[in-house]
């Protein structure tokens, strides 16, 4: 039975567990002899850490900023007549789903067109008020989710002098055969003409006039439509990194709408770190990288929230939150994941990565990555990879954008769908560290 | 219950909490990593001959609870695995003198490997419900065990010896 608990955890049974076991978080005090082992280290690496930590902090936030700043679209002809409210999202209730949290007070309604730059990411689909609104979004990548588009004029192979191509967009494609790449796919559907060559799909809905919403999305971006072979279905290839490569948006709002935006305090000065130590500093299991907080639920942590040391470093996350103690997973700890944003050497514009899972040390102060590829990417310069630091990205709850991570050696171009490895280079050892910082969760957080 | 023995239980879980401290010391890549012992594995089966009935059960949660103040691995799984190789030992206890000092150490050996593949399976299963599928590749787990029974050879005497803890066997003998 205890197996079994191991292996497939009941969850009420992991939680009288999880009470049961509230004296060992004491117990385990009782070991604090052996912490003085890696007190001389401790100090030195916090000190090294110091000396960086105003730099990548500012670093961290330039990225933050630039990232909300390309949420705005470019396209001049998208920005007249209509405004956008920044927003920011706080939760993934699904992988189809985001919450945004957004500068109130401001009309935003059901049906209000989110947008990412000048790409159609979805529509607002419930709202919750509150002192920081928010507001669910439907991806287009949601099976429900339908908009109409365009395909602009000549793009009907052989009848180059034929009108715009309709047709609707929305779900996902599924892949047809295996040997398909594992790239995300928008579905396209009904297309005016199935002698459609390809070409830029803009949001377009033939009848937008029944609805105000509809026509504050017309012209957006939604990628480009793609088919393999004359038999095969249509598909569009998305812009965006709709799972983990999407933080900052902006609600397309009628001018009229226009609300007076309040100030959002920096993640590192909002008042929501708890300052602690490792309570454990290792794992007993080698193959293991993990630490424990003398924290818990009690204290307003959240498995996933961000544990970071001096400055803007993030150590670690939440694995598991007990009532008085936290198990915190370490950078190299195999598993570990979160999104992560490149700056790479000589530029100033961030590059969106997506998901970076871990899969163990290479070394000292050295962590392999698995990157799966979601957007192609295509740096400037060919041959050698390019040192680039990685920051993580916002949108993820409990851990907010703009940390820093390390530095890496990025490929100057990957395809979307590849699975790559990559070296994050910390230079540091987090069990090393005594002074620990933990988010603490967002009251009445969706 | 005499009082000795009510100050013996105490001390042997603190003993258990020390051991599994050590062992995450040691589980460092800098020291022995992959050549980690179990060691608490390793007081268990210096003890596992010395405790009658319910006692030995008792020793192995105790052992599995000093793991779980050292380590995320799950709790139930921990004393899963102390509890299983408690069985195994009284079970050859039966037909093989499996007190003796080289097939304790064999046996401790073999049972470390067991928790090890055990663990990392359990964590394996996690992962891969977890999104992008990411296994622990090759973790090895073979230079463990055979540290865990080094370490039961060499440490089985001593652990059997901890101070406070005698009354813990008195009865046997």
């Amino acid at each position: 039975m205890l197996l079994l608990q191991g292996l497939r955890p009941v969850p009420a049974l992991e939680e009288l567990l999880d009470t049961t076991l509230v004296p060992l978080r004491h117990a385990a005090e009782l070991a604090r002899p052996l912490a003085h082992l890696r007190g001389r280290t401790a100090s030195a690496a916090e000190r090294e850490l110091a000396l960086a930590a105003e730099a990548e902090s500012a670093l961290g936030q330039r990225v933050l900023a630039r990232l909300a700043e390309r949420a705005l679209p470019q396209d001049p002809a998208l920005r007249a007549g209509r405004v956008f409210l920044p927003a920011e999202i706080t939760g993934r209730p699904s992988k189809d789903e985001c919450w945004v949290a957004y500068p109130g007070p401001a009309e935003v309604a059901p049906g209000t067109p989110v947008v990412c730059g000048d790409v159609f990411v979805g529509r607002v689909v419930e709202l919750r008020p509150g002192a920081r609104p928010a507001a669910r979004v439907q991806l287009i990548t949601h099976a429900h989710a339908r908009v109409g588009a365009e395909v602009a004029a000549g793009a009907v192979a052989g009848a180059e002098s034929e009108g715009p191509v309709f047709l609707t967009v929305g779900g996902l494609r599924v892949p047809r055969s295996r040997a398909e790449p594992r790239a995300v796919r928008l579905a396209a559907h009904q297309p005016s003409s199935v002698r459609l060559a390809g070409g830029l799909a803009r949001v377009h809905e033939l009848f937008a006039d029944a609805d105000e919403a509809a026509a504050l999305a017309d012209g957006f971006r939604l990628g480009t439509v793609r088919r393999a072979g004359e038999r095969n279905d249509f598909w569009v290839e998305p812009e965006l990194d709709y799972l983990d490569g999407l933080f900052h948006l902006a609600l397309v709002l009628a001018p009229q709408d226009a609300p007076a935006l309040a100030p959002v305090p920096a993640p590192l000065e909002d008042g929501r770190w708890l300052t602690t130590r490792a309570l454990v500093p290792r794992d007993a299991s080698p193959w293991r990288s993990t630490l424990a907080l003398p924290l818990g639920h009690a204290d307003g942590l959240r498995e996933g929230a961000a544990v970071t040391s001096v400055g803007a470093r993030l150590v670690g996350r939440l694995l598991a939150v007990g009532p008085a103690r936290a198990d915190v997973a370490l950078l190299d700890d195999p598993g570990l994941h979160l999104g992560a944003v490149a700056l790479v050497e000589g530029s100033e514009e961030p590059v969106v990565l997506g998901r970076l899972t871990a899969l163990g040390r290479a070394g000292p102060g050295a962590v392999r990555m698995r990157w799966w590829v979601r957007v192609s990417i295509a740096l400037a310069g060919q041959g050698e990879p390019v040192r680039a630091r990685l920051f993580t990205s916002p949108g993820d709850p409990g851990l907010p954008g703009g940390l820093y991570l390390g530095s890496t050696l990025l490929p100057r171009a990957a395809t979307a769908g590849e699975e790559r490895e990559i070296v994050l280079t910390t230079g540091f050892e987090a069990r090393e560290l005594g002074r620990l910082f933990v988010r603490r969760a967002l009251e009445g957080a969706p | 219950m005499r009082p000795g023995l009510l100050l013996a239980w105490p001390l042997f879980f603190l003993y258990a909490l020390w051991v599994a401290a050590l062992q995450a010391w040691l589980a460092a890549p800098a020291r022995l990593g992959a050549w980690t012992p179990d060691l608490g594995l390793a007081l268990l089966f210096a003890w596992a001959a010395h405790l009658r009935g319910g006692r030995g059960v008792v020793a192995a949660l105790l052992v599995a609870l000093g793991r779980a103040a050292s380590s995320a691995e799950p709790p139930a799984l921990l004393a899963a695995n102390a509890l299983a190789a408690l069985g195994l030992f009284a079970g050859l206890a039966r037909g093989v003198a499996i007190e003796r000092a080289l097939p304790r150490a064999a046996l401790c050996g073999l049972c470390a490997l067991g928790t090890a593949f055990v663990l990392v399976a359990a964590r394996s299963r996690v992962l891969a419900a977890d999104g992008p599928s990411v296994a622990l590749e090759g973790v090895p787990l073979w230079p463990g065990a055979l540290a865990s029974a080094a370490a039961c050879l060499l440490l089985a005497p001593l652990l059997a010896r901890l101070p406070g803890t005698a009354p813990l066997a008195r009865e046997r003998r």
